[in-house]
């Protein structure tokens, strides 16, 4: 069955079950979590089948929440259009993207396209933020290690930018 | 013309072009035909299933409206390391034994006021009620002394009175004595609230790939904007109604319990509510004292029963992102009206809000999302 929409209906409980734990161990937010803590998670979380060449979002649409891949490929694309794409990153399966919008409505900073027919696990800022009302103590392991991660990455952000100014000031230097 | 009968390979090109477009065209004609046919298909099956629909549809609304009504406390209660399960068990015992407190103490007393204002109908008095309510007007409005105007008003107020009060009984009574909705109501709430999360969760499953994010923040937004307006109406009205029973009866007004409930009920439509809440109470202190002293008192009680709903109920309780016009409300009112009587005008303007949310979420989903493409 090759078509997405049928897919997403009929066969979420097939190939879908087959490796979800070990991809989601493979995630930030799950390595720590007990077994009962992911059978929380596994229920909010929503199950997607993508074609090859399928949209998942566009630049500058509301973010909902983040995906996770299970199987197949994500190119993620700054400017994407019928002519002009620049790549920013090709995703494999375990790898995740767009976790900023688990925290804010803000507008996707980028596009993300499948690149071959691709199973991808979705959870969202709605879901999240219910998880966190119900189980307190469960949200706030996830929200600490999202906090972890921005932070962890805030300070890469921040040492590469120290080295762009280094080079920016040597260039100058030697000029 | 002779060219024309001539065979050459750029026509048999043409030919083998215009053979294809005839194919495609067939296509589509085929495909347009399977729409149209389908469509009639669903229409016959929509009108044949419209009132197995119809009948399910009242106790779904119902159990809809109380499962957002209970979630947060269900969550609060999960929340406190209550099983889910567990926890809506509780809360429907809880409900339970109020139902049954509720029926015990405040239902004989309910009862017995619609009895005796039922049976002051049935029995003709009606005409006494009016006349009272005539003489009391014509003292007070000199040009009702004029027999002519005088008679036309009296039959016209009776009328009036006799099909408001017989239809707001009959829908009171029909209501309850329901027996399908008192087994499927709790059924339907019990399962929205433990399984809503997989509900949501199947109904977001069958939205193609390219609608999937805009319907998932669609649902959730339009389910947590609607929760609160609906709690925050119903708290509203809670307090007024409790706040108009205390004042009609420290006020000595008959019936206060009933006129309570009516106006609580009432004050969910904008502007015209309180007005509508107010005029029974005014009717009945009118009709039983036989002269407009206590009109004053109930004035009084219900524009600071106002005051204190718009100063300090309101704006703490319900979302101001529910904001409809005047005119609009009038509109609407009527409409409601029309479709379906009192019930109508009573829910027209909450429906209308819901609609409204509903709008304006997804006009909001529409210019954000690239939906083409």
């Amino acid at each position: 069955m090759q078509n997405s929409y049928w897919n997403n209906i009929f066969e979420r409980n097939g190939r879908h079950q087959s490796n979800l734990d070990f991809v989601l161990k493979k995630v930030p937010f799950f390595s720590q979590l007990k077994r009962s803590e992911i059978l929380e998670f596994k229920r909010i979380i929503h199950h997607r089948y993508y074609k090859k060449n399928e949209v998942i979002f566009y630049e500058g649409e509301p973010g909902v929440g983040m995906y996770i891949i299970q199987n197949g490929k994500i190119g993620i694309y700054k400017k994407f259009d019928d002519d002009t794409r620049e790549e920013l990153a090709i995703l494999h399966s375990g790898e995740f993207f767009g976790e900023m919008a688990l925290l804010d409505e803000s507008p996707r900073s980028a596009t993300a396209i499948a690149l071959e027919t691709t199973d991808i696990l979705g959870l969202f800022r709605p879901d999240l933020f219910n998880l966190i009302n119900r189980k307190p103590k469960l949200g706030n392991k996830i929200l600490f290690k999202l906090a972890q991660m921005l932070a962890e990455r805030l300070r890469l952000s921040n040492n590469e930018l120290q080295e762009v100014k280094k080079l920016y000031e040597n260039s100058v230097i030697i000029r | 013309m002779r060219d024309n009968l001539l065979y050459t390979p750029q026509d048999n090109s043409n030919n083998n072009q215009n053979n294809q477009l005839v194919v495609v065209l067939n296509r589509q004609l085929i495909k347009k035909l399977l729409k149209i046919v389908i469509s009639i298909i669903a229409i016959i099956l929509l009108i044949k299933v419209i009132p197995f629909v119809n009948s399910i549809l009242a106790p779904l609304a119902i159990s809809l409206i109380l499962s957002l009504l209970l979630t947060p406390l269900v969550n609060e209660m999960e929340n406190n390391g209550i099983n889910r399960g567990a926890a809506i068990g509780i809360l429907f015992l809880m409900l339970g034994c109020i139902i049954v407190i509720c029926l015990k103490f405040l239902i004989p007393g309910l009862r017995h006021e619609i009895q005796t204002l039922s049976q002051t109908l049935e029995n003709g008095n009606p005409k006494t009620i009016i006349d009272k309510l005539q003489i009391t007007l014509t003292q007070r409005i000199p040009i009702l002394k004029n027999p002519e105007i005088a008679r036309e008003v009296s039959t016209r107020l009776h009328a009036i009175f006799t099909s408001l009060l017989r239809k707001s009984l009959n829908m009171i009574f029909a209501i309850l004595s329901s027996f399908t909705m008192i087994v499927t109501v709790p059924f339907i709430t019990f399962f929205l609230l433990k399984d809503g999360q997989r509900i949501k969760k199947f109904i977001i499953q069958c939205v193609p790939n390219r609608y999937f994010e805009m319907s998932l923040n669609l649902l959730y937004k339009t389910t947590l904007q609607l929760g609160n307006y609906i709690r925050g109406q119903l708290l509203v009205s809670t307090i007024i109604a409790s706040l108009s029973t205390i004042a009609l009866y420290s006020l000595n007004v008959p019936y206060f319990f009933v006129i309570g409930i009516i106006a609580g009920l009432a004050n969910m439509i904008p502007y015209f509510g309180p007005i509508v809440g107010a005029l029974p109470a005014i009717l009945v202190a009118i009709v039983e004292n036989g002269s407009p002293g206590p009109v004053l008192g109930i004035i009084i009680a219900f524009a600071m029963i106002q005051l204190l709903d718009n100063i300090l109920i309101s704006p703490v309780i319900v979302s101001k992102s529910v904001q409809i016009h005047p005119l609009l409300v009038i509109i609407v009112i009527l409409i409601g009206s029309n479709l379906g009587g009192i019930l109508g005008m009573l829910v027209a303007v909450p429906l209308f809000a819901v609609a409204q949310v509903i709008l304006k979420e997804v006009i909001w989903s529409f210019k954000h999302y690239r939906l083409a493409g």
